[in-house]
């Protein structure tokens, strides 16, 4: 009598998971995984429609592919490791002092999952270019008769994804740092370690977790890294994903485009792999935590004054490239007075055969697609997170389902798409495909932002709900709602955030009558229009500020990926 | 095993200051028994060097220590949750203070086998702390402090995370431990029943202070303070004619001709007996007794006991 009725109530929970994945499946298979499906085998297979492997024969031989691979990785190996090295202190300042403005700080971590690229792109060449504020200061200091150059070059790609990422490796080691109990440095001691041999044989072990996760999310971000290499790089230098465009946009060759995708998602997946597996290396429950006490950084004068310096260079690299885009929005380019004719210019058709209609009507673009992704992404996330609630069979299997596209670049995603939707033309010439597009990419965020707070929230006020004698539907909307509220908003903001700064698949797949924020950006860029640059930035970049600080009030602990 | 003196040791935190003197005799197994915040856990770091005293003077065997890096103390210190490395196994935690002594890897293994076998361990030496079971985990901690032969070995409320069968066994492991080796150990609880059962001596503090220093057999006949009336063993504060008398429960014995009456107010079983409360006058005192002597008693009733020793 009881197994028959427990028996009964599981499959109806069953049913219930089964009905709310439908929706997210459904749109995941047709624009994620058969797309995905279809790059493989445009890879695959010759245009004769043979079995083939000369795609991939082509990228091992052919010396342009080779020195794109071999450049990705490098840069990727070389950014992450001065990100490591950069971002080592700082994580060792938040988790062992407290200091005024420490908060701030912690916050300011958040700073790179929210700022696009184009837009870090846009601050360096202000702050660092040949014509930038640095050099204009130098040249008039030291009469210098050539700007220094900095970027433009492999040293200014490694400083932009540094300054990019380096708050990823202070956020995710200084959690760690922070949670190591003093009494491991005792018992090292005490056994008669020096202070060096504690941090090798004791802190270094222990943090190796959050080493090895920060190092391998920093090396995917800039193992995919395409606008800064565009930009920053110029055309010496290309990434695997600038080549799979490249490949597209010049060549027309899918096929060789699907063939790098392809290569390149193979070991973007196993770096998220590594980075979600860095978290099981040492067993839950053994670490022995404990907050520390933190000391006051005032105490002693030598780490004062070397705290203090690395705090400043933080803030340097981090605000001032921010700052100078809204300084120089206001700034005549020629002249350098004051003046709003930079916003005056988002209003004159003065640049549509660059941007193809008004600029002001890119930033209603961009708004209309932040919001579709918005409403999107909210939709499937809350489908998945309920369906994924609680224990049973396949739940990591199904989540790794749904987390698979943060491993797919945008530039994949772009490409999949144009091979899979030739023959829909109504689909793929349509502005919806960008906020599908966006939807996919923000997706994997939104979920891992809602899941905790779903998976801790007790079902039991629902059921208070019911036995009220609220109906099921009435008393989500008055109290799942409610109680998942801070988690809910901020994984909108964050799915907006994505969609306004994201650059890639908008750029491979946008048509000129629906033009984004970052690809008029990017184009002002390329064209050295950079009062109008400044001025757009300056929108784009006050869109990122909100977000931040909405993010930054909703969501104050725990991994943001 | 050497002799540990602390002279004059002060230390001042906000709102808390430290000021103790005493000393540990060679082989001596010494708790330092308080309350929590009394100041005990500070008194252990001092002496290990984690943190350095405001003034004062730490002796080993008359050579002053004070401000010797922990590293040079040759101290073992075992924790609460014991810190054991969980990123090495239970032969690597064990070998890691001599592997920083640069020991001969050869030795190396010699020692830790050695201790291992000694403390009943050798069958885990191959696995790593999160699998084995919290007696081994004290056994491990204790094995990796006393394989370097420290001449003191610091204990910080090595029990409290236990629950009460095991916390039992491993006193009484622990009792064999000090025997057989005969380990200088300082060892620092709040549970009076550990420091009672375990140390030779006791140094009670309070808020900074020492309170009173004793075995524990005069500890609780003869506590010197009202602190330590009440924190050493249940104590029965009495008002009678303007005099105040202190009777711990045990020793109110009832009796049918007994002196003095009261109700009962209420009766618990508890495992080791009978607690009652009872009313008297002015004055709620708690008896301890057999369940069998009790039998049929209910709350409400009226009985007769006397009143033994007191002071």
């Amino acid at each position: 009598m009881k197994s028959a009725l427990q028996r009964k109530s599981f499959k109806g929970v069953e049913l219930n998971r089964i009905l709310k994945f439908c929706l997210p499946i459904i749109f995941l298979t047709i624009f994620f995984y058969l797309p995905l499906f279809n790059i493989t085998k445009s890879a695959f297979f010759s245009e004769s429609n043979k079995f083939t492997f000369d795609n991939f024969y082509t990228i091992f031989t052919k010396p342009y592919t080779l020195k794109v691979l071999s450049f990705t990785f490098k840069q990727a190996f070389i950014s992450a490791l001065f990100t490591l090295i950069i971002g080592f202190p700082g994580a060792y300042i938040i988790s062992h002092y407290d200091f005024r403005g420490k908060g701030f700080l912690i916050s300011l971590t958040t700073v790179p999952f929210v700022l696009p690229s184009v837009l870090v792109a846009l601050g360096f060449i202000t702050l660092f270019g040949t014509n930038g504020f640095v050099n204009q200061i130098l040249m008039g200091v030291f009469h210098l008769s050539h700007p220094i150059s900095l970027l433009y070059s492999f040293t200014g790609i490694i400083l932009v994804h540094v300054f990019y990422n380096f708050p990823i490796v202070v956020r995710i080691i200084g959690a760690d740092w922070e949670g190591i109990s003093e009494e491991y440095k005792f018992a090292a001691e005490s056994m008669g370690a020096s202070r060096l041999a504690v941090f090798i044989k004791v802190i270094v072990p222990l943090l190796l977790p959050a080493i090895i996760a920060s190092f391998s999310l920093v090396f995917v971000f800039c193992f995919l890294s395409f606008v800064i290499i565009l930009t920053i790089g110029g055309a010496r230098f290309a990434t695997i994903e600038v080549s799979i465009y490249t490949y597209y946009n010049m060549f027309s060759d899918f096929k060789m485009g699907s063939a790098l995708a392809l290569f390149q998602g193979i070991f973007s997946l196993l770096f998220m792999y590594i980075y979600l597996w860095s978290g099981n290396l040492i067993k839950k429950g053994t670490l022995k935590r404990g907050i520390a006490k933190k000391r006051n950084i005032v105490k002693n004068k030598t780490t004062l004054s070397l705290s203090l310096t690395y705090l400043i260079f933080v803030a340097v690299l981090i605000i001032a490239p921010i700052a100078v885009i809204f300084i120089s929005a206001f700034r005549n380019p020629l002249t350098g007075a004051f003046t709003l004719s930079n916003f005056a210019g988002l209003m004159s058709s003065k640049y549509n055969y660059i941007t193809g209609v008004l600029p002001i009507h890119v930033i209603g673009n961009s708004l209309v697609f932040a919001g579709i992704t918005v409403i999107f992404s909210i939709i499937f996330a809350l489908l998945i997170t309920y369906g994924l609630r609680g224990k049973f069979i396949g739940k990591n299997i199904l989540l790794t389902l749904f987390m698979l596209p943060l491993a797919i670049s945008p530039i994949t995603i772009a490409l999949s798409y144009i091979i899979s939707f030739q023959g829909h033309p109504a689909l793929l010439n349509s502005w919806v495909i960008i906020p599908i597009a966006h939807t996919l990419i923000a997706l994997p965020f939104t979920v891992r932002a809602l899941l905790p707070m779903i998976e801790t929230t007790s079902v039991s006020y629902v059921f208070v709900a019911e036995s009220l004698g609220m109906s099921r539907l009435r008393a989500f909307f008055s109290v799942d709602l409610n109680l998942i509220r801070p988690a809910l908003i901020a994984s909108a903001v964050f799915s907006f955030a994505i969609s306004m700064g994201e650059f890639g698949a908008a750029y491979m797949l946008c048509k000129p009558s629906y033009t984004t924020m970052p690809i008029a950006l990017f184009r002002f860029l390329s064209g050295r229009h950079f009062g109008i640059a400044s001025a757009m930035g300056a929108l784009l970049a006050l869109a990122s500020l909100v977000a931040f600080i909405l993010i930054d009030k909703l969501k104050k602990e725990g991994p943001i990926i | 095993m050497k002799k540990i003196d602390l002279i004059g040791i002060k230390k001042k935190y906000e709102g808390f200051s430290l000021n103790v003197d005493f000393d540990v005799a060679s082989g001596e197994f010494i708790s330092i028994l308080g309350p929590s915040g009394s100041g005990k856990t500070t008194v252990l770091h001092i002496i290990a060097g984690f943190i350095r005293q405001d003034q004062g003077k730490i002796l080993r065997d008359g050579n002053d220590i004070s401000f010797l890096p922990t590293s040079d103390r040759n101290i073992g210190v075992v924790f609460q949750d014991y810190a054991l490395f969980p990123y090495l196994s239970v032969y690597s935690n064990i070998a890691f203070g001599l592997k920083i002594k640069h020991f001969e890897s050869k030795r190396i293994k010699e020692a830790v086998f050695n201790i291992a076998e000694q403390f009943g361990i050798t069958h885990i030496l191959n696995k790593y702390p999160d699998i084995i079971s919290g007696g081994e985990k004290q056994r491990v901690a204790v094995a990796r402090a006393m394989v370097v032969k420290p001449d003191v070995l610091l204990m910080d409320e090595p029990l409290s995370s236990l629950d009460a069968k095991i916390r039992e066994r491993l006193m009484e492991e622990l009792k064999e431990f000090h025997q057989r080796f005969n380990t200088t150990i300082v060892y620092v609880t709040h549970d009076q029943a550990e420091a009672m059962y375990l140390a030779e001596r006791i140094v009670l503090m309070d808020n900074g202070k020492i309170d009173q220093i004793d075995t524990p057999v005069n500890l609780y006949e003869h506590p010197k303070t009202l602190f330590a009336r009440e924190f050493i063993g249940k104590i029965n504060r009495l008002v009678a004619n303007g005099e105040i008398k202190y009777i711990r429960p045990e020793e109110v014995i009832m009796s049918r001709s007994g002196e003095f009456e009261g109700t009962v107010e209420r009766i618990m079983y508890l495992d080791s007996g009978v607690e009652m409360y009872v009313k008297m006058q002015d004055n709620r005192i708690l008896v301890r007794e057999f369940l069998r002597n009790v039998k049929g008693i209910k709350p409400g009733d009226v009985i007769r006991f006397d009143l033994e020793g007191g002071d």
